[in-house]
């Protein structure tokens, strides 16, 4: 699922109700994702996996923060194989994860647009 | 995927998001505000905490990393409490959790662990490291508030437990000045205690005060008073803790000490006599000093030995060590008797110590209490 709206309903009852704080969580979101994916294929690129891993160690709690729960699997089976050492299809789940945010980040502007209400 | 949420043990009936928000169960903080650290790579995740602790009533100090949080911790930042993730870039959490365990200043500062649940490793790992909790992600505020503030509560007992043993190490200290560092460390153990219970022996007392004291308290000023009184507990203080008298009372000009409890001192008569000589030396230097300012007190002694009663004798919170018998009496009479300069010593105790000690007679005084007339012995000198 790209975006399960459970996670910003739970968000909202977290912050008391409050859709703007919401919105500055999300911001935060949406700043950091896409420099955890840059961080991911840099840190691929120059084969530091732990850096990588940590990427997307962060990437998955992020994403499982906002509901976008896809996106989280997939930083999830990177962490797990950069820690293994594994990089055979590393490039193409980065190139997945990227697709992934770019649908988590237009599903965050229609939830935001609702209140973060389904 | 895992599903954090449930594993982290959310009921959906009790505290669902459809009925009431979960923040709204948030009550006002019970301890009080506490400086709380947040220690997270992720801006969401900090802002997220931060935003929670502030509505908590807590203030928040932010920490990109674990080098960013000795750093603030190593510049003496005020801390009650940590938030730590574990994955961060540079220093993680493993790392910070140990350098601050090793650090004697930063070891007391309580530190929770927050983490997705399905690193269950890395946070038994740290509770094995000296985390006293942790947190799961995604945080729960009620979850958020129970934690924190049980640990601001435990440190500030903790904080206060350290005062107070603090406090009873420095008052252990005071006391050593008074009753000499033997006798305190011997009352805060079980034999101590079972004196403090009470218990019978041969006691040497002495009383000493300053002749035409009352007289020049209601004349001198009270900064004078004060001055005199202070020259004059140093020389006595000074004399106790030197011949490890046990300091009964003192009071303004009087002393009254006793010797051979509850440390047995086998020259206790002679012990007592050499104390009062050589305090009476002090107090004469002393008078000098007093006369060039227009102070004129004498000193008297009264000594007596014998059979006397010592324990704690009070009530809770008033406690004294105290001795009770009619040789406290007596001493406490002869130091009323004796002109200034005077050590007076009952006629036993004079017998006892006869061969080091030169005395004259004073005869025939009346002595409240005593029927008779009785005869004391004034001290001129100890012999060599």
């Amino acid at each position: 699922m790209t975006l399960d709206p459970a996670a910003l309903v739970d968000m909202l009852a977290m912050v008391g109700d409050d859709p703007e704080f919401v919105g500055e969580i999300v911001d935060a979101y949406l700043a950091d994702a896409p420099e955890q994916v840059r961080g991911m294929t840099e840190a691929l690129a120059m084969g530091d996996l732990v850096t990588l891993g940590r990427h997307a160690h962060t990437l998955k709690g992020n994403s499982r923060n906002v509901g976008a729960t896809a996106l989280a699997e997939i930083a999830r089976g990177l962490e797990e194989q950069a820690r293994a050492g594994d990089t055979t299809d590393a490039v193409a789940r980065i190139a997945a994860a990227e697709d992934e945010l770019g649908r988590v980040i237009a599903a965050l502007g229609d939830a935001r647009g609702r209140g973060w209400r389904p | 995927m895992t599903d954090i949420r449930s594993i982290a043990g959310r009921d959906p009936a009790v505290e669902g998001p459809s009925t009431a928000p979960a923040a709204a169960s948030v009550h006002p903080p019970h301890v009080g505000p506490g400086h709380v650290m947040v220690v997270d790579d992720s801006r969401m995740n900090r802002m997220t905490l931060i935003k929670l602790l502030d509505r908590l009533g807590h203030e928040a100090i932010e920490a990109a990393d674990g080098r960013e949080a000795l750093d603030l911790l190593a510049a003496g930042t005020p801390v009650d409490l940590v938030l730590l993730d574990l994955v961060m870039p540079e220093v993680d959490g493993f790392e910070t959790l140990a350098t601050m365990k090793a650090d004697p200043a930063l070891a007391h500062i309580p530190v929770i662990v927050v983490s997705g649940l399905d690193d269950l490793d890395g946070i038994v790992r740290c509770i094995e490291m000296g985390a006293i909790d942790y947190l799961p992600r995604p945080i729960k505020p009620t979850l958020l508030q129970a934690r924190v503030e049980a640990t601001l509560a435990d440190k500030r007992l903790r904080d206060d437990n350290e005062r107070l043993l603090r406090t009873v190490e420095r008052q252990r200290t005071e006391l050593s000045r008074f009753l000499s560092p033997r006798v305190a460390e011997l009352v805060s153990t079980p034999a101590g205690e079972a004196l403090l219970a009470g218990h019978r022996g041969e006691l040497t007392v002495v009383f000493a005060d300053l002749r035409g004291f009352t007289a020049f308290c209601e004349e001198a000023d009270p900064e004078e008073i004060v001055r005199v009184l202070r020259e004059y507990h140093a020389v006595v203080g000074r004399r106790v803790t030197e011949f490890e008298a046990t300091l009964e009372h003192y009071a303004g000009d009087g002393v009254h000490v006793f010797f051979n409890d509850p440390v047995p001192q086998a020259d206790h008569r002679l012990r007592a006599i050499r104390m009062t000589c050589a305090l009476r030396a002090d107090v004469m230097a002393l008078q000098e000093r007093w006369a060039s300012r227009g102070v004129r007190l004498g000193f008297g002694v009264g000594v007596s030995v014998g059979q006397a009663t010592a324990g704690r004798i009070g009530f809770e919170g008033r406690y004294a060590y105290a001795v009770l018998g009619s040789i406290v009496n007596l001493a406490a009479r002869l130091s009323g008797e004796a002109t200034p300069g005077q050590i007076l010593l009952t006629n036993e105790l004079y017998h006892a110590v006869a061969d080091a000690v030169d005395a004259e007679p004073v005869e025939g005084l009346r002595l409240k209490g005593i029927s008779h007339p009785v005869t004391a012995w004034n001290v001129v000198r100890l012999r060599a």
